[in-house]
């Protein structure tokens, strides 16, 4: 493992190793970060956090599985707790929402990438949460329930309504997007 | 048609591999915090290990003065019956009753300590109670507000002045608007039953003023429309000053807090201070050896249990007070760590008392010089038979063996002291607990302990008789190690230490039958070298 050695001097609080280990792997985590939090802001913070406790918690990684994985998990984790108790305003009852995955927008890789994390970055609190945790890290309902503490079907109904969501802004954009190109 | 494809992919095509360098401030951020978590962290590990040195010097402490004390009271019957004539068997045996008794009577003594400490306190009540009775009176009398001055509410001078304007106020207005006075009357009655601790007093302000805040108002308003109301014990005053005193009583949690935590920044100052000097010493640690000289007293003595046999288990032991000396080389793994060994002579004796030890007649009656062999079977606890053992006078100088083959010989009496002498080779490590030029630190190990010496004999006033080797003991042994070592160093090179030790031994007896479970205190003392 490529990781092996500066893992074991982080476990002795070199802070050298620590550095290290921050410079290699804080892109992708603070790629993570930027989905899960509302603005560049909080992303930061939320990286920040982040890294504490994996430096914190090193100890208890025994070299199985993957490491970035597990910090991965730690990012999303901090992540979660920071907004868990923040309910969504949207007092639709959540659960009769019927799971619309089948949206659709028309293909094109014409929409920005910078673009796209604004949108989701501008998603109501549980709608990112459960849009990024589903849809880019591939967690599951079941999952996704229990680390939000919430419920399947509340977990369901919020990605369907991230999606109408998302699809509205990226319709728009397109528009925009189009109208001032023609 | 237009090709359509799932939002869902979009977003997880987009973000497939999704890397962003953060901003160089978020590492100055967890640098900042990892240092200030390792601070924090820093204290309570320091506290813990602090915490559990001073356990451990209390605990040497009080086994230490406890073995002191022993060996003071055993000495008293010993002396005593060097006096005896020929009925000293028994004379003797009164004197260690008396002293026996003499250590009862100690603890009702102490009893009567505690019986005086509750005397004290009922005192102090009686006072209490006394002053309630006296403003009652005042109260019931209806009589002005002198009349609760000399009540004996407050007898210290200026405080009078207070208590009148107390009072004066009281009969004018509600009781809420004499809080000022109050305060210092409160303060007058912890002057004045000084017995009363103030702290608790002061809990219990804060206790009641909570609870009697509302009721307080009520009262305040009972005595507006009944100012000479006959119902105004004491426990009104008592809860009315709580409520006054509120105010100053929180003043002063607050001004605590606060002092708190002026102290605690200092503590951490103190800490970051000490990480810098460790991280500088760290940077420049190079291993060093050190080579010390070391000598000190040695006591020593079984928690439990005996060394001889089972039937003397029981009698009283002495602590046996030696001499332990040796060099010892020691190497800095750290600058705070560092690991040690040497070779010391240690000595130590464990005397059994009250014995009476059977000479073995027909090779007694041999010769004068009494050629025995130490057998344990032959100590016995000494319980007087009815030809009564040898008399102290028989077993002079003027002893001699045709005493030992008459039928009222029945023993040597006296007490058995096992001395025995051990070459320790220890095996320790030393963490520094304040790492500067004064030096505390703690010391854990094992030793290796092997026999050199050994002697059993009995003894008493006036006579020795060696009797050989114990063999019961063990060739070599171990013992578990505990120190608390104070030091100080006089330049880079040279520096001195003492040290208290705790040795547990193991493994002492080849046959352990009466549970025998001995250890060691050590007090050493020397000088150590570096290089």
């Amino acid at each position: 493992m490529v990781y092996k050695d500066i893992i074991t001097l982080c476990k002795k609080n070199d802070r050298k190793a620590q550095r290290e280990l921050y410079e290699t792997i804080s892109p992708k985590l603070y790629g993570s970060c930027l989905r899960y939090a509302p603005n560049e802001a909080e992303a930061k913070d939320i990286l920040q956090d982040t890294f504490i406790i994996i430096f914190e918690k090193i100890d208890q990684f025994k070299f199985k599985g993957s490491f970035e994985g597990w910090c991965k998990r730690i990012a999303v984790n901090t992540a979660l707790q920071r907004y868990r108790g923040i309910k969504v305003f949207d007092l639709v009852n959540e659960d009769q929402l019927e799971d619309l995955e089948a949206v659709e927008v028309e293909e094109s890789d014409d929409v920005p990438l910078k673009k796209l994390l604004v949108m989701v970055q501008g998603l109501p609190e549980r709608y990112r949460l459960v849009f990024t945790m589903h849809v880019m890290d591939g967690y599951s309902h079941n999952e996704i329930a229990e680390m939000m503490k919430i419920t399947i079907g509340t977990s369901k109904s919020n990605l369907a309504r991230a999606r109408q969501h998302l699809q509205m802004k990226v319709n728009t954009w397109r528009e925009y997007h189009n109208s001032n190109a023609s | 048609m237009s090709k359509k494809k799932n939002i869902d992919k979009l977003f997880q095509e987009g973000f497939k591999d999704f890397e962003e360098q953060p901003p160089a401030m978020v590492w100055d951020a967890i640098d900042k915090e990892l240092d200030q978590k390792k601070k924090r962290r820093m204290i309570p590990l320091w506290w813990t290990i602090g915490g559990i040195a001073a356990g451990l010097a209390i605990l040497l402490t009080s086994l230490y003065l406890g073995i002191d004390n022993e060996v003071t009271n055993k000495q008293l019957p010993y002396v005593n019956s060097e006096k005896g004539t020929g009925t000293q068997q028994n004379s003797e045996k009164s004197l260690q009753n008396k002293n026996k008794k003499t250590h009862i009577e100690a603890t009702p003594y102490e009893n009567k300590i505690n019986k005086d400490g509750q005397l004290v306190t009922e005192h102090s009540k009686i006072n209490t109670e006394s002053l309630n009775n006296s403003s009652e009176n005042s109260n019931s009398n209806n009589k002005s507000n002198t009349r609760l001055t000399t009540g004996g509410w407050v007898t210290s001078g200026d405080k009078s002045v207070d208590t009148h304007r107390i009072t004066e106020e009281k009969s004018k207005k509600p009781y809420t608007n004499s809080s000022g006075s109050n305060k210092k009357l409160h303060t007058g009655i912890a002057q004045n039953s000084n017995l009363i601790p103030a702290p608790k007093e002061k809990k219990q302000a804060v206790l009641n003023a909570g609870i009697t805040a509302n009721t307080f108002a009520r009262e305040g308003k009972d005595l507006e429309n009944h100012p000479a109301k006959e119902g105004v014990t004491n426990t009104d005053v008592v809860d009315g000053l709580d409520i006054s005193v509120k105010d100053q009583v929180i003043d002063k949690a607050i001004a605590g807090v606060d002092s708190k935590k002026k102290k605690l920044p200092s503590l951490e100052e103190i800490e970051a201070q000490q990480q810098q000097q460790d991280s500088i010493m760290d940077s420049a640690f190079k291993g060093r050896w050190a080579a010390t000289t070391q000598v000190g007293p040695v006591y020593s003595n079984s928690l439990s249990g005996s060394a001889v046999n089972k039937e003397v288990s029981g009698n009283d032991t002495d602590a046996g007070l030696n001499l332990s000396y040796g060099i010892g080389v020691s190497y800095e793994l750290s600058p705070r760590w560092s690991v040690r060994t040497g070779i010391n002579q240690v000595n130590m004796a464990y005397s059994t008392q009250d014995i009476n030890y059977q000479v073995d007649v027909s090779i007694a009656s041999r010769g004068p010089s009494l050629p025995q062999s130490y057998r344990a079977r032959a100590v016995r606890n000494n319980t007087p038979t009815s030809n009564g053992p040898v008399s102290n006078d028989a077993f002079g100088t003027d002893f001699a063996a045709q005493e030992l083959v008459s039928n009222q010989f029945q023993g040597i009496e006296g007490e058995i002291s096992q001395q025995l002498g051990y070459i320790e080779v220890p095996l320790e490590l030393k963490y520094n607990l304040i790492n500067s030029k004064f030096k505390i630190n703690v010391v854990g190990g094992m030793s290796a302990l092997f026999l050199t010496d050994n002697v059993v004999a009995v003894q008493n006033s006036s006579q020795r008789l060696e009797l050989g080797e114990d063999r019961n003991f063990n060739d070599f042994n171990q013992s578990a190690n505990f120190g608390l070592g104070f030091g100080y160093d006089f330049t880079n090179q040279l520096g001195a230490f003492i040290e208290p030790t705790f040795k547990y031994q193991l493994s002492t007896l080849r046959n352990n039958v009466a549970d025998f479970r001995p250890y060691i205190i050590g007090i050493q003392s020397g000088v150590t070298y570096r290089f």
